[in-house]
């Protein structure tokens, strides 16, 4: 395990992030409206060149948290800071600079495409908004960025219908690329593709990051996938970051109750054996409505650990040596290698 | 030899007809034994929620099985009336569906609903089906069932609907239950818990289950036999043990790879290249013969039948046959 990295290592420094969405009343008169904390209190950095994966279940603000860091949502509170200046303050010309630096690939590949423009069109238009290429520097420029992602001249002039799922989202990565990004936020990149274009996506993703020295967060429920391309990992529940380790302590060294009940919950194929669930306890509780979370630790409703330290107090966010950070006020108990498989 | 409770045999469910016709499903034969689990997986595409609506009356008016039969307990499916399939479906033949908010009516508490299948199907009084319903909730899970009888599905979350899905479809406690993705909508940790819910179930009733999916490591957990299909056709059928770890056709070949590479410490994971065929592109021979690295000239022009390549093992590939050319 490497040191704390320097200061210039760091692209993002984010502190005590949050932020808050106010619910809609359902009924007219029915008190004040309720205020959702999407995320609450973040604090974590992203190392240059590096791929932090964040994983977590619907509703837990892996979404929010990514569109936080590259402005598509303004922050409640909290501080970030990009490439060593304040991030949130930035407006007009200098978050349009910053526009420049970070980019999204989206998880829908039919939704987060124009149906009605080519897929030169669709690579070409940050171009268009963000540079003074001319149309024939433009043309090379998509030419070079389709072949980047596995695709042919051939394909520049059809519309996204005539292309497969996963020739869609080789289109939304190649227009992410287009303006040489230095930060790619990669939102389930891979969710909605079958299994064997999952793996031409996922490879694609790995040698574009390692090719181009990009920093990718890479959001994802998928565990195996964020084990495989993440080099650090955070896991998030209820919106607070529960844990962040770098990714082979995560999955074999886990210190958080919630990080092991999500890995035991992920269905494995195990060379072997064939996993069994029906060894596996049963774990009742659901997950509880992000409306209104649990007091105290948000976890510890469904938490075999809990005690009434947990429903009282907020556990803080600390490190507990090489980088591994964890908010759990028992972190000590959870020790030993986490079951291997299901079963 | 007793008879199998259900028999899909040769089932070719097309589209369009004449030379616009595409099988969309081609020539799909499996057996499920009472009690047994049995799992159908495949890539979105595959056919295999066709097959699942085939078997139970409700497929498309566009789509038509051209083909084959689907027998249960000896009964021909085709041939039923109206009356009598709505009656086979729900008491002899369970279903849950992926989308549990879909799937029930937004209007009706969950306990009104299932005290209506009840009512439809057996002969209960109301106050009988009502303490029926709150039993079954407790089977499936469901903490304080009493209260929970009067919620609507808003109410709910995404597991509790999906556990009311189960109590209904167990109610008429059907000796079938077709399982199509059952938990592709829900979160990890609430999987599990259906999971567990079905695997105990299935323990306690002794039903015959369809689990369809496409996540193997899923179906792997839940079923004996697997059926793995591709493009529409059966690629392998077998134990579930024997198609995972000794794998016959290229496809499953290949989709193992994909899933253990995941799970291994590999830089780089295996893919299958290229792509699946649309309907309207599908080859003329073996349908995977556009993405197959053990491809042969044979296997552009034949469709392969089903070797037997072990124990109840068979796989639609001419891979380790001697079959060499054949003229055309």
């Amino acid at each position: 395990m490497t040191a704390q990295p320097a200061a210039h290592d760091i692209l993002f420094s984010v502190r005590g992030l949050s932020k808050h969405f106010t619910a809609k009343r359902t009924l007219p008169f029915s008190g004040p409206p309720k205020v959702v904390r999407a995320v609450d209190k973040l604090t974590f950095d992203i190392h240059r060149g590096e791929t932090l994966g964040l994983v977590g279940e619907s509703g837990c603000g892996k979404t929010t948290t990514s569109r936080l860091l590259i402005r598509l949502l303004n922050a409640t509170s909290g501080e970030v800071d990009y490439d060593g200046a304040p991030l949130l303050p930035r407006q007009g010309s200098a978050l349009f600079d910053f526009r420049h630096d970070v980019q999204i690939v989206f998880q829908d590949p039919f939704g987060s495409l124009n149906p009605r423009m080519t897929a030169e069109q669709v690579i070409a238009e940050p171009l268009i908004t963000s540079t003074s290429m001319t149309a024939a520097q433009r043309k090379a420029r998509v030419a070079e960025l389709l072949g980047l992602v596995g695709l042919s001249a051939e394909h520049a002039k059809r519309y996204p219908h005539q292309f497969s799922g996963g020739q869609r989202q080789r289109i939304g990565i190649a227009r992410a690329l287009a303006l040489h990004p230095k930060f790619l936020v990669c939102d389930e990149p891979v969710s909605a593709l079958d299994l064997s274009i999952q793996a031409q996506i996922v490879n694609l993703l790995q040698d574009l990051q390692r090719d181009l020295g990009l920093t990718v967060l890479f959001v994802a429920h998928d565990l195996q996938v964020v084990r495989h391309v993440s080099d650090r990992v955070g896991v998030m529940y209820l919106g607070r970051m529960v844990e962040l380790a770098d990714s082979e302590t995560i999955f074999n060294r886990s210190r958080h109750p919630y990080t092991r009940l999500l890995l035991a919950s992920s269905p494995r194929l195990r060379k072997s054996k064939v996993p069994d669930l029906a060894r596996e306890p049963v774990e009742q509780a659901d997950i509880p409505s992000p409306l209104a979370p649990p007091p105290g630790c948000h976890f510890h409703t469904r938490c075999p650990l809990a005690t009434a330290r947990c429903q009282a107090e907020v556990p803080l966010w600390r490190s507990i040596g090489d980088g591994h950070h964890v908010m759990c006020h028992h972190a000590e108990q959870v020790g030993g290698p986490v079951a291997k498989s299901v079963g | 030899m007793t008879q199998p409770l259900l028999e899909v045999e040769d089932l070719t469910i097309s589209l369009g007809s004449g030379a616009s016709r595409v099988d969309i499903v081609d020539g799909v034969s499996f057996t499920v034994g009472a009690n047994e689990p049995i799992g159908i997986v495949g890539e979105s595409g595959s056919g295999k929620s066709m097959i699942a609506l085939a078997i139970m009356g409700l497929l498309p008016k566009a789509l038509k099985i051209t083909r084959g039969t689907i027998r249960f307990e000896g009964r021909e499916i085709q041939a039923l009336s109206k009356a009598e399939m709505r009656r086979l479906r729900g008491a002899e033949i369970g279903m849950i569906f992926q989308e549990p908010s879909t799937a029930l009516n937004p209007v009706f508490t969950t306990g009104a609903q299932l005290v209506e299948v009840l009512q439809r199907h057996t002969r209960m009084s109301k106050s009988e089906a009502r303490d029926r319903t709150i039993e079954l909730f407790r089977q499936v899970g469901i903490p304080s069932p009493a209260e929970r009888f009067n919620d609507y599905p808003h109410q709910m979350s995404g597991g509790m609907r999906q556990r009311v899905m189960i109590a209904m479809a167990l109610a008429c406690k059907p000796k079938l239950i077709i399982a199509d993705e059952p938990t592709t909508a829900l979160d990890a940790t609430i999987q599990l818990q259906i999971m567990n819910v079905l695997v105990r179930l299935r323990a306690e009733t002794g039903v015959a289950v369809v689990f369809i999916s496409h996540d193997l490591a899923l179906v792997a957990s839940f079923a004996e036999r697997i059926q793995v299909m591709y493009a529409g056709r059966l690629a392998e059928t077998g134990p579930t043990d024997l198609v995972f770890n000794a794998p016959n056709h290229p496809y499953t070949e290949g989709l193992m790879h994909c899933a253990f590479g995941l799970e291994d410490d590999v830089t780089r994971l295996p893919t299958i290249e290229g792509r699946v065929p649309s309907p309207s592109h599908f080859p003329k021979g073996c349908r995977f013969s556009t993405r197959c690295s053990h491809v042969r000239d044979m296997c552009h022009n034949l469709v392969p039948p089903k070797i037997p390549v072990g124990d109840d093992h068979l796989s639609a590939c001419f891979r380790h046959t001697h079959f060499q050319t054949v003229t055309s």
